[in-house]
């Protein structure tokens, strides 16, 4: 297996020592792929977002939660005590 | 590094900086505390998730483009000239790593780039980095209770990794177009960070629309009381002290200020290489967080929110100038920022209604305008850099770089994107989720989770009791 980095020894002059990381000339596609992970994750993100907001609101219904909830809203509304924004 | 002195200066740049970056961390720990103080307890962990998550995603971000943006585009480009190089910024550079400093590798990079920035790229990339999920937090507070966690994560991307970077290459480095044309100063960033953030802040604002309840049906607004005050306070304290640390982070600890050839004279410089001191900064720190909060509390009348929030407003406002102000000057600056701020923020309350969640706008959008306007007036004729060539500070000049920071980099961008996000129905949260709260979920498992326990508990307690028998 030959070695993943370009240091052979911290015995040798400090000045000479460059860059200290493995895979020294792969840095592009590094980038590449981390570029491609954050732009799965925002995609995930808002997918898995969305999803979770439908699921929570039929949930809600099923439950009566948001028609007591808006109901209650609009009750203020109608007698003044509350605007609807 | 042989020389002793060279060696010495440049650990000595790369430890200072570092510890201002450790300092700043304690601005984002505050923004997370005050945010949580402020929502109401059905939103509390989704608040403070979102807030969170910045980080990362600025940071990233930032890597792959924020610190390159910087260098790249301070002519504009196409205003005082093209793109600059700036190889030692690139996300795929050897510098953009661990190095020490020694021959590149690559060929786009000499030994004089290896020599400077293998010990410093990592503390400047992260001091600038700092500031960027400062501005990701500004937006983050404004907007709580109602956005979209990913729709306010794209935002806060635009502006932390990639507005925001733009402006402090325009008007927040030594050569930048607006520096150079416009005379534009902005020592502390009461333009380049605050007013940009606040501006965008509004913008997205104006797109949310106010959380629900807010406004009664005559359109006055009604008051969301604070939730946890001492979450608030604290929060508040903690972004104080990132906040001197930022200051810090705004310098150069050595650099030689003399334009003498042959003779060398070193002192701390801003970030257009002019000469200052910590003692400088740190009179006028202290002296405009005075006024701000003296200011904060006597157009609150002594609350409690608006007192610790006007301190950070005096400081903000007086930011533009405050490596060359005098103490009292700083202080006068704070108190006048902190009373329009108040008046501003309540006015386009009432007026648009916009319901800005913990005053950011105003905070940081209108104290940061006035301050870098202010710095017009009261530095009018001071030499913008070092460089005797470029345009001096004027009023006139200060107020384009206002509107450039304010509406052209903070709101014009975010609206569009938030424009955007809104029409796709992406931006606002679904109106049963934000009667029920964000965290009703967790609750609800909660529950159920509580509830299993209690029965285990039970049946053990049974088992317990049979085995008795």
């Amino acid at each position: 297996m030959p070695p993943t980095g370009m240091i052979e020894s911290w015995s040798q002059s400090p000045l000479e020592i460059g860059p200290i990381y493995p895979f020294v000339g792969f840095e592009g596609m590094m980038v590449a792929a981390c570029v491609l992970f954050g732009i799965a994750f925002t995609i995930w993100k808002f997918r898995s977002e969305s999803s979770h907001y439908v699921d929570s609101v039929r949930e809600l219904e099923l439950t009566g939660e948001p028609a007591r909830l808006l109901k209650t809203a609009a009750h203020r509304t109608k007698s003044g005590e509350q605007g609807d924004t | 590094m042989t020389d002793e002195l060279q060696a010495l200066t440049i650990l000595f740049t790369e430890f200072y900086y570092w510890v201002t970056i450790v300092m700043m961390f304690l601005i984002h720990v505050g923004f997370c505390l005050y945010e949580v103080g402020v929502s109401r307890q059905k939103n509390m962990l989704n608040t403070l998730m979102k807030n969170a998550m910045l980080i990362p995603v600025i940071t990233v971000g930032f890597f792959l483009f924020g610190w390159w943006i910087y260098f790249a585009v301070q002519n504009g480009p196409g205003i005082t000239g093209g793109l600059k190089d700036a190889p030692w910024a690139l996300p795929w550079s050897e510098l953009m790593a661990p190095h020490l400093g020694g021959a590149p590798v690559s060929s786009e990079l000499t030994t004089d780039d290896t020599f400077l920035w293998a010990r410093l790229n990592g503390v400047f990339w992260a001091a600038f980095l700092l500031f960027s999920w400062t501005c990701g937090s500004i937006l983050s507070g404004a907007v709580i209770e109602r956005i979209r966690s990913g729709a306010f994560w794209v935002l806060a991307l635009l502006v932390g990794s990639v507005t925001w970077v733009i402006d402090a290459a325009w008007g927040w480095s030594d050569s930048g177009w607006m520096v150079q044309l416009l005379g534009y100063h902005d020592a502390y960033a009461s333009g380049v960070i605050h007013a940009t953030a606040g501006g965008a802040a509004l913008a997205i604002l104006i797109q949310l629309g106010p959380r629900i309840g807010r406004f009664r049906a005559d359109g006055t607004p009604r008051v969301f009381p604070v939730r946890n005050t001492w979450l608030v306070v604290i929060g508040l304290f903690l972004i104080y002290t990132g906040f001197w640390g930022f200051y810090a982070a705004c310098n150069i600890p050595i650099a030689d200020v003399d334009p003498a050839d042959g003779r060398a004279v070193f002192s701390a410089t801003t970030i257009y290489l002019t000469p200052t001191t910590l003692s400088a900064i740190t009179f006028n720190f202290l002296m405009s967080l005075s006024g701000g909060m003296l200011a904060g509390y006597f157009v609150s009348r002594g609350d409690a929110f608006w007192t610790f929030s006007g301190g950070l407003g005096g400081v903000i406002t007086a930011s533009a100038g405050n490596d060359l102000y005098h103490p009292l000057q700083a202080f006068f600056i704070g108190v006048i920022g902190v009373w329009c701020a108040w008046r501003l923020h309540h006015w386009v309350e009432r007026k648009f209604r916009i319901d800005d969640a913990v005053g950011a706008v105003a905070i940081h959008g209108y104290c940061g305008a006035i301050g870098v306007i202010a710095a017009g007036f009261l530095l009018w004729g001071y030499p913008s850099s070092m460089n005797d060539a470029y345009a001096k500070i004027t009023p006139l000049g200060q107020l384009i770089g206002a509107l450039i920071m304010f509406f052209g980099l903070g709101f014009i961008p975010c609206y569009v994107v938030a424009w955007l996000f809104a029409r796709a129905g992406l931006l606002r949260i679904p109106e049963e989720i934000e009667l029920a709260g964000l965290d009703h979920t967790l609750s609800a498992e909660e529950a159920e989770q509580t509830r299993e326990i209690l029965q285990a508990e039970h049946e053990s307690w049974e088992h317990h009791k049979l085995d008795e028998e």
